[in-house]
Order: structure tokens, then sequence, then C-alpha cells
């Protein structure tokens, strides 16, 4: 009998049992499967053909599980099989679910967890097996991870909650929000939130409930120690109220809100970011915005700065997502606020427009000791991707070296022209620099002994304290500091000076760190640690407009082909401000201005040909929009309109271009009309009484009527006075006040292009649902003041399916069917605006007041298939033109849009036209109170 | 026509030369429109000099000056004048507009579009050829004296479309357009007018151009020439550069928290540190 068992074949007898999950596991067994043993594999076999015996896909999920861990101890396979046993006994489904759950348990080789495990097993089945499924599926997520810490508090979590008794509803409830909120936390804050959550539960089912919709409305950021409190005094409410205790705890009661305000200490990047756009596109006029450093895709993990830190490329500033360095709230914002500050430096001053060839002849014209290799002499074309500091620091034997050389002179040039253009700015933020500067210093000197440099010259620290700690290097330190305040001095610095300084200072400097570096016995060179993890990142830089330095490498060769010398960053910056095009007429500005010229072409001095150009910019080919028009979509039912459109390159309209259909909107009920009403029922309440008194003031006074209200008395004064000095007096003596017709039309056109589907930042609503709240309070108000006014959407695809929706008439009472209408508002395609504009215009024509505006609601430019960029703003601006040649205002309000794009916004409906709202939250109050300011 | 008496026009002289830096050719452009007798229109934003253009140019060109401010409800009579009672005489008294034609000096009427439509009427016939004012009262037909020279103001700014100027009344004029003055001049400009040093002006002058590039954030308008000149009184009158800012600048632009925020941000980053630290709510 042993023989036979010993001879036996169990994957054969899977096989018999059921092919499929026989060959199943001959591929997952690959090539593990002479390692083995015999007797796993019988394990294998046997619990596989028991479970497929009750189900196939508990048969399957159990060579799965057996699979994954057969590399495993004995015991290991041991338990795996008592737990599937055990499981299975009470019927396929719950031991496919401990056979699927339980192989991360057992791969964790850790005795807590899988005790916890088989208690919360246990318990969540006693509530209902639906409990089971999303909660191990986040166990599996976590454990894999490698996070020990927080699956066992999870899962001594989930023992707490569902051994509570509870409705159906609630568990049910739990049962999805719980995992869901173990995945979303922070691994780094996961374990003591979880534990937070778990006290909660302990108490009280619904307070934990409450607890996690805090969490997601900001309790998140508080410390651990925070949360405790907070917790704390949550629990105390609950003693004699818990309704009360909920309230707090969701952050929906006042006193909730304060405590947590008190105690939050961490500024997080939502807080900051459109306070630091505005500040940004004030403080440098240019596209820059502010931007989380997890945004960024990363490539690789080259580096160790990749994880977090501060830097730029050519639109963004990246910031960390939260920072907590200091112990007050304000102080963490002010850090916020440093960062982008100094970052913004960077951008102002300059950095990034270091262009190698003049910092190589400024080595040369300085007579840098540290001789550098002439990139052109190499004759090999570097590839666009790497920018002129990158191709800088290569020229180095220790590449990373010179970077962080550069880091050091960059830093301390942008702190002294900071310092001379915004004094106020380095006294407030450069001590927080100074003092992070001061923390690093104290953290030893072994590893990072370019921090001392760097403190000095990037941070301005008083050489006793940069030199404090240290005796050897202070040398070091100190003749560094001097060829930096001497370059400083000479003239204005530029980038290039920054990399002069790196040459003149690179062989010093690394003479002097390498005994340092064999002392501490590392071979490789560790890069700076600088406060905040600032550095300056070209390859980003670069990366981000490789476009534009395609277009300055191509011209500037052509160029040089025919003896014109000039710098590539002059181009780069010209092409830049010019949006990617560049004229003969640039070209020769360019070149009307000796400093852009190269030495090479110094000395050549050659005469400048603007044929020579010309033939030049004509070499360098500009790329084309070369979309497809798709077919126009099927109305087939709708009226259609059609409209000339006007094309910027040939001058003059196309006739009967675009065809706009008039849609008709199904409307559907739903309380969103009243809903509104409701939440912003003081809002409402407000706008009614502002309203109400731009409506006395429409009550105008006529004076000099024959019969009226009351006496005008310098008519009577006059009437006297004529009486007097013989003359027929005037009889029109009385003042008449008259409700004065408001004579205006307004036609609402909201853009109900595909992006206001977009949500809105730090909430689950979209652009378009807040756009619709406005335009409920935008009519409320209209209903009050009595101006006539329709609404309409519009979007699209291609100039044959150009969509407008008729929400209101002019002539339709505001009643339910336009409530409906307005609540079936939806994201649609496109934005050809030209188009809409005009079929509005129609309309409004057709009105006979005296005043007639039409206000564009939308959250972008326009779009839409060969409907692009200066075409589109062209066609629009021109339709806009046509508008207000018949006399119709027209306004914008422009939401959700980057500020930073908002100049050309000026373009395209010129600049006292629009409004731009950068919060669309803003815009359910603000949309009124513009409608308010235009016909005050 | 009858030769004014200076006793008439003293009160309307302007006896020392303001302050002004030219921006462009307007002193030509003005001169010449005087010249020829045409009505001059300025169109610009608040607070960027043009009364104190009128002032200058009434200064130079040596003539009166009658400013009338347009409010809502100003009337026809307010500008041309009424009867009144004087003991048991009616005296005819004449309004700003009837004496500056009869007295030849220049009438400004700044913010020309706050006043209501039928009274800019009245101004029609004084500003084309026929250049003359009718008063109705009187019976009068009173011709423009050859010095007589009328100026509004304007600021297309203004939102409002109910009170935009009518076409009938904008054809009427010869328009010079103000924007703020170049960083240097406004630099001389806010250093001279409000009697601090030229680094102290030039650093308002660069924070008013850092807050005009968020003016479509929900400011109407940018900082203004005159509040960068208040800010500047009042560092000059002993009041710390930032406070200065604050009550100056930003206060007044804007009622908005956040947006007050960024304007406070942007003084911070030239005038934090000199010294006093101010408690922000």
């Amino acid at each position: 009998m042993e023989l036979k068992s010993k001879r036996r074949d169990p994957l054969g007898e899977l096989d018999i049992f059921d092919p499929d999950t026989g060959s199943m596991v001959r591929r997952g067994l690959g090539a593990n499967r002479a390692n083995a043993s015999p007797e796993a594999l019988s394990v294998l076999a046997d619990e596989t053909i028991w479970a497929l015996g009750q189900e196939v896909s508990f048969g399957q999920a159990v060579a799965q599980g057996i699979l994954s861990i057969i590399q495993q101890s004995p015991t290991c396979l041991q338990t795996y099989r008592t737990g599937v046993r055990t499981a299975g006994a009470k019927g396929p489904t719950l031991g496919r679910l401990m056979a699927i759950h339980l192989v991360p348990v057992l791969t964790a080789d850790h005795t807590r967890i899988r005790h916890l495990f088989c208690k919360a097993f246990e318990v969540m089945e006693k509530a209902g097996a639906y409990t089971l499924t999303k909660p191990l599926e986040a166990l599996d997520r976590i454990l894999h991870g490698g996070d020990h810490r927080s699956a066992e508090i999870y899962l001594s979590l989930l023992c707490t909650a569902f051994s509570r008794e509870m409705p159906y509803n609630r568990r049910q409830q739990l049962a999805a929000l719980l995992p869901k909120a173990a995945f979303q936390y922070a691994p780094a804050k996961r374990p003591w939130q979880l534990s937070q959550l778990e006290r909660v539960m302990r108490v009280d089912d619904r307070l934990a409930l409450a607890l996690m919709t805090g969490m997601d409305k900001g309790l998140d950021l508080l410390s651990a120690l925070a949360l405790s409190r907070f917790v704390s005094q949550g629990l105390e409410r609950c003693e004699p109220d818990r309704q009360r205790a909920e309230k707090f705890f969701a952050l929906e009661s006042r006193s909730g809100r304060s405590v947590f305000d008190e105690l939050q200490v961490a500024a997080s990047f939502c807080q900051v970011q459109p306070q630091l756009n505005r500040y940004l596109q004030a403080r440098t006029g240019r596209k820059l915005t502010v931007r989380l450093v997890s945004a960024l895709s990363m490539r690789g993990g080259d580096t160790p700065f990749d994880s977090g830190g501060t830097f730029s490329d050519r639109k963004h500033i990246y910031l960390p997502n939260e920072v907590e360095r200091f112990e007050t709230k304000t102080d963490n914002v002010r850090v916020y606020k440093c960062l982008a500050r100094f970052e913004a430096g960077l951008h102002e001053f300059g950095t990034f427009r270091f262009d190698l060839e003049r910092a190589l002849e400024l080595c040369r014209e300085n007579q840098q000791c540290f001789l550098l290799p002439d990139p052109a002499q190499s004759g090999i074309q570097p590839s666009v991707a790497v920018s002129d500091l990158e191709r800088f620091f290569n020229l180095f034997p220790e590449p990373l070296l010179a970077e962080d050389l550069f880091l050091i002179f960059e830093h301390g040039r942008i702190r002294h022209l900071l310092e001379q253009s915004y004094p106020g700015l380095v006294s407030t933020c450069l001590p927080m620099f100074q003092q992070e500067a001061r923390m690093l210093l104290s953290k030893g000197l072994n590893r990072q002994a370019l921090i001392p440099i760097y403190a000095r010259i990037a941070c301005g620290l008083s050489p006793e304290d940069s030199e404090r700690e240290l005796s050897g290097e202070s040398r070091l330190v100190r003749k560094t500091a001097e060829l930096f305040d001497t370059a400083m001095q000479r003239r204005v610095p530029t980038a290039e000076t920054s990399g002069e300084l790196v040459a003149a200072s690179y062989a010093v400097v690394n003479t002097q760190l390498d005994p340092c570096r064999r002392a501490a016995g590392i071979r490789s060179y560790q890069p700076l640690q600088t406060p905040f993890l600032r550095r300056i990142r070209p390859d980003l830089h670069q990366i981000s407009g490789l476009r534009i330095e395609r277009l300055a490498r191509s011209i500037k060769m052509h160029l040089a082909d025919r003896g014109i010398h000039i710098y590539a960053s002059v181009l780069r910056d010209y092409l830049e401000s010019r949006r990617g095009e560049l004229g003969t007429r640039d070209i020769e500005k360019i070149l009307r201005d000796p400093k852009n010229y190269t030495n090479k072409a110094r000395t050549a001095r050659q005469p400048i040909c603007r044929d020579r150009v010309d033939v030049a910019l004509q070499a360098v080919a500009f790329g084309t929009d070369t979309e497809s028009e798709l077919p126009a979509a099927q109305h087939s039912n709708c009226p259609a309109f059609w409209y000339p459109e006007w094309d910027c390159r040939l001058g003059d309209y196309l006739s009967d271009h675009a065809r706009v259909l008039e849609c008709a909107v199904e409307g559907h009920a739903s309380k969103f009309y009243e809903s509104t009403l409701i939440r912003y029922a003081g809002l409402v309440q407000q706008i009614r009484s502002v309203f109400e008194l731009l409506k006395p003031q429409g009550l105008k006074w006529y004076r000099r009527w024959i019969e009226g209200d009351e006496f005008d008395y310098h008519q009577l004064l006059d009437f006297a006075l004529d009486r007097r000095a013989g003359r027929t007096p005037s009889e029109r003596l009385y003042i008449k006040r008259l409700k004065a017709l408001r004579d205006v039309a307004v036609l609402l056109l909201v853009d109900l292009s595909r992006s206001t589907a977009n949500a809105v930042a730090g909430s689950d609503t979209s652009v378009l649902n807040v756009e619709k709240e406005a335009i409920v309070l935008f009519s409320e108000a209209l209903q009050v003041v009595g101006d006539r006014y329709a609404i309409a959407g519009f979007s699209g695809a291609g100039r044959l399916g150009v969509e407008y929706f008729q929400i209101k008439d002019f002539s339709d009472p505001l009643d339910d069917d336009v409530r409906c209408r307005i609540n079936a508002m939806a994201p649609r395609r496109n934005t050809r605006m030209g188009a809409a504009i005009r079929h509005a215009a129609s309309r409004l024509s057709a009105e006979t007041c005296r005043v007639k505006l039409l206000i564009m609601l939308g959250d972008g430019f326009p779009n839409d298939l060969n409907y692009k960029k200066t075409y589109a703003v062209e066609d629009t601006r021109r339709a806009i033109a046509e508008l207000r040649a018949q006399g119709v205002h027209v306004h914008a309000i422009t939401v959700n849009m980057n500020p930073a794009n908002a100049s050309h916004l000026d373009e395209l409906f010129g600049d006292i036209h629009h409004n731009l709202i950068t919060d669309v939250t803003d815009l359910p109050d603000r949309l009124w109170r513009i409608y308010g300011a235009l016909t005050r | 026509m009858a030769e004014t008496s200076a006793a008439e026009t003293d009160g309307y002289r302007i006896d020392r030369e303001p302050f002004y830096l030219p921006a462009g050719d307007e002193l030509k452009l003005f001169q010449a429109a005087c010249d020829a007798r045409l009505p001059v229109m300025l169109k610009g934003p608040t607070g960027c000099g043009k009364t104190r253009f009128v002032e200058y140019m009434a200064y130079r060109l040596a003539r009166p000056l009658i400013t009338v401010s347009c409010h809502e409800d100003l009337f026809a009579s307010d500008l041309i004048g009424r009867y009144l009672l004087k003991g048991d005489e009616t005296v005819w008294v004449d309004g700003p507009l009837t004496r500056a034609v009869r007295l030849g000096a220049i009438c400004y009427l700044d913010e020309i579009v706050e006043a209501r439509k039928d009274t800019t009427v009245v101004i029609h016939p004084l500003t084309d050829h026929r250049r003359y004012l009718h008063i109705e009262r009187k019976g009068e037909m009173l011709r423009a004296h050859p010095d007589f020279l009328m100026v509004i103001s304007y600021n297309p700014g203004y939102q409002s479309v109910l009170k935009d100027l009518k076409q009938s009344t904008r054809q009427r004029f010869v328009s010079l357009e103000f924007g703020y003055p170049d960083p240097e001049k406004e630099t001389r400009i806010v250093a001279n007018e409000g009697g601090v040093d030229l680094q102290v002006a030039a650093r308002l002058v660069s924070l008013a151009g850092k807050i005009r590039r968020i003016r479509d954030q929900g400011l109407m308008e940018g900082a203004s020439t005159r509040l960068l000149i208040y800010a500047a009184k009042l560092v000059h009158h002993q009041t710390p550069q930032r406070e200065a800012c604050r009550t100056a600048i930003s206060l007044p632009l804007t009622d908005d928290r956040r947006l007050q925020e960024t304007l406070n941000d942007l003084i911070d980053d030239y005038f934090a540190g000199d010294g006093t630290e101010i408690k922000t709510a």
C-alpha cells in the first residue's frame, strides 16, 4: 500500500479529474516542479481535487493558493490545508475566500497576523459572508505592500467592527468603507490612523463611520498625537450625546471644525495651491504654477530626489504633498510660501536660460584653471533631450559633483539677486533655510562635506555659523565663499557666472573632498543634501520644452551654416515668448544687439544679409495640424442653421461653413434645483435683497412733470422767480417716480464641452454641476429683477455638428420644464465657439430690448476638430466683434482655468470683457454679482 | 466777445506748476487739439493721472480750469445755471459750464459716464463746429469764448453695460489714452509726489507691476499710481513701509481675503522686516 502511494502520480490524478485545472497547475508549477517535494505535490492534488468536487472556482483557487506557497515549509502548507478545509466545510464560497486570502497571510510569515486573520475571518463569517470579500482584498493589498504593522491593526479593527451588533445596512456600509479607508490612508500614517479608528469603533460603529467621513475631509492631515487628542475630545462628547459626537467626528459641527483647526499643524498642498498660483502669476508674470511632486511620473527613480523635494520644470514648481516640519500650521504654510518664492527666483533670474556656449566663453575669458574640453570639437550632435546644463556637467570627470557645485553657486546667486530686488522676501524666508542648514550641519559632516559650503553661499550663513562645526575644511569654505563674493560683485551675475564658478572651484573642491570621502569609506559620490531637498532639475525643464529646443537648435544650425552665429539661448527665449514662431523680423531684432553674438561671430565679423536669414528660416520646417475631420453626428430631426466661419489664414469668411443644430433637451426631473436653493439658502436670501435693491434704483425720478408724486423744489423756485419777473411760469412742477424699464435682455451661453465633467479639486462634484448651481442662483436673481433672459448650452463635434441646446428661451417662464432642463444639462463634446455665438446672436437679435447682453460661461478656449489655437481664437474673436457691431454686449466668464493662461483670454474677449474665476466653487457666488455689476 | 476780467477767472487759475511727467506725446496732441478747438476725451484707468494732466495743461496754457465731477443726479441746470432770488430780485447764476464758456476756461467733466444721459446732450452743440451753449431759461444763445475747451474723462474699465457713452457723444471728441506710466517714470512720480526716496518708490512701482498682472483674478483694476503715492505719503509720515502698503494698497483694492493674502505676500517680498511685524487676522 505504502509503496503504491510512493509511486503515485498526483498530477496525473488531477489531470484525470479535471484536465483544465491540471494543465493550469502544470503551467503554474513550471520550473519549480523539480523543487517541489512529492508530499507537497500530493497535497496540491488532493486538496484541489477535493475542492473541485465542491465547485470549480473553489478548486482553482485552492490550486493557485497552494502553488504560491509550495516553496514554503510543510507546516505552512499544513496550516493552509487546515484553514481551507475548515472554511470549505461551510461551503465553497467561504472556502474559496479562505483559499485566496490565506496565501498573503502565510507568505507574510507573522504569527500574530496569522492569528488575527483566523479570528477576523471567523468573526466576519458570523456577521455574514458578504462582509468578507472587500475587506480581505484590502488586506491583500496592504500585505503586498509589506506593511505588517498596518495589517495587524487593520485585522484587529475588522474583528472589533464585525463583532458588534448592528443592522444589516450599516454592516454592509462598514464592509465597503473600512477597506477603502485602509487603502486610502498614506502608508506612513496608516498604523496610527487605523488604531484611532479602532479605538472609536470599540465605543460605537456610527462614530467610526463619522470619523471616516472626517478623515476624508482633512483629519488625515493630523499628526499621530493630534489625531489621538481629537479622538479623545470626540469620545468625551459621546458620553452625553452620541449625535453630537458624530457631527464632531465628521467635522460637521462648529466645535469639531475648531478643534481640528487648532490641532492641525500640517499644511497640505491643496490648501496653499490657489494662493501660490496667484502669487507666482503676479511675481513672474509667466505661466508658472505649483504642482505636486507625486504628479510627476517617475522615470526609473534614478536619484533619491525623485521621491520628494522641490524643483521646477518649465511650467511648474513641484512641491511636497504636505509639510509638517514645524509645530504650527502657520509656520508650515510659510514653508510652502518660502519654497515657492525662492523657486520663482530661478525662473525670474534665468537659471534655465543657461547657455553652454556662453558659459564656456566666459570660462575661457577668465582663464579658468580647470581646462574644459570643447564639446563642439567632438563633432557629435547632442540629443535635444539633454539640456545645456547637463552637457556642461558632463564635461567634468565627476558630473554629480559639478552639478552640486552649480546648485550651490546658483542658489547663492539667486539669494544675492533676491536680496537686491526683494529685501523683504529674503528677510522673511532666508532664516528658515538657514535654520534647516544649521540642522543639516549639526547632523555630521563625513558624508556631506559640501553642506558647509552650501550653508555659507546659498543660505548666507555667517562664517562663524558655517565653520563652527568643522576644523579642517574651513579654509575650503572660506576660499569658495570669497570666490563667490568676488564674482557677485563684478557685474550682474547670470547663470553662466555660476557655471564659471563651478569651473573655477571644481579642482580644489575635488582634491579636498577626496581624502574626506576615503576616510568615510564611500566610493561613489554622494549627492549633496540641501534644506527641503531643493534641487535644480535641468532635465525636467528640458523635457517640458522639447519643441522649442528643437526649433532653436535647428534655427541656430541653419543660421550658423550661413555664417550667422548667435546664442541658442537667445533664440530659445524669443521662441518661447512668441509661442514657437519666429520670423525674419525677430531674427533681425536679435541681430541688432551685439550681445547676442557668439565669440565666433565676433571674430568672423560677417555682415548680415536678410536673404540668408530668410533662407535659414525657410529651411526650418514647422509642424502642421493634420487631424482629419470626422463625419458629423446624426441629428436628423433637429432644425439646422448655417453660419459662416472666419478663416484667419485666408483673411476671409468661409460661407455656410458651420452647421448649428438646435437640439431639443429632454428634461429630467430631480431635486437638483430645489436642493441647490436649499443649500444656498443664505445666499439666495442675499441675492434677492441685492436685486430688490437694483430694482428701486430702476425706479427713476422724472423731474418737470405736469402731475406727479411730489413737488420739484427747483421748479417751484423757478415758478416763483418767473412770476416775479413777469414771465409765464412753467406748469411742470412735479416729480414723478416711474418704474424705469430695465430694458435688458440677457442670454447666458454655457459651454458644455467634455472638460466640464472634470471633478472640482477637493470634492467629488463636477465643474458643470457647480456651473449649474450658479445658473440656478442666476435665474433666481433675474426672476427678482425682472430682466428678460434665456439660457442655452452648446457643444458638438466638427463643423457640421455644432449642438445648441435651448434650456430657457426669452419667452419661457421659469417653470418646472425649464428646471428639469437645467437638471438635464450634461457634458458633451467639443467647443466650436464661433458658430455657437453666431447662433446666440441670431436669438438675441429677435429681442427688442434696448440693452442686449450675451454672457458666456466656459472653462477654456475654443477647440474642435480643425478648429484649434489661432484659427479658433480668431474666429471666436470675429464672432464677438460681429456681435458688438450689432450693439450686443459680450461678457465672458471662464472658470477652472489655470490663471497663467489668462492673458490669452484678453486676446479672445478683450481685457475688460471677461472674468476669470480660478476656483469654480466661487462661481455660484460670483455669477450673479458679475451680472449685477454689469447692469448696475 | 468781451475780454474776461482777471478777477473773474482768479478762482480758477492754477498758480503753481503741478508736477506732471509726460508719458508720450500727449502734451503735443493736447496742444494741437486745443489750437484746433477740438474737445478732448481722456481715457484711462482710475488714478493714472488724467486729472493731473488737465491741471498741468491748464497751467501751461494759462487758462482757468473748471472741474465738474459728474454723478447720477447731475441735471442740465446744474451745469448751465439757474435763477435765484436775491431780496426782491431774481438773479441769474451761471453754472460751471456756462461760466467756462464765458470765461474761455477749460471745462473738465470728470467721469462723464456717471452723469445722466439727458445731461450729456447739452454739451453736444458745444463740442462740434457750432460751439455755442443754449441757455433755455434765459433764451440765450451763448457763443463760446475762443479759448473755451471741453475735456471729459472716461474709464473704459468701468464695467456696467448700461452706462456706456453714447456714440453721438463719443464721436464728438478726440481721445487721448492714458495708462500707468512706465516704471522709471512712475518711480519718479511716486518719489516726487509721495516724498520718499527713489529706492522705496522703485519698490512700490515694482510691486504695483506685479499686482497689475493679476488684475483678472478678481481685482477690478490694478493698483493705480495714486494708491502708490498714498502709500509713499504714509511712509513719508513715518508709517512703517509694510503697514503703509497694506493700508494704502492691499485693503483699498479688494475685499476678498484670499486675494488680500496674495497682495500681502507680494508686499512682504519687498517690505517685510523693516522693523514692523503686523499681526494678521
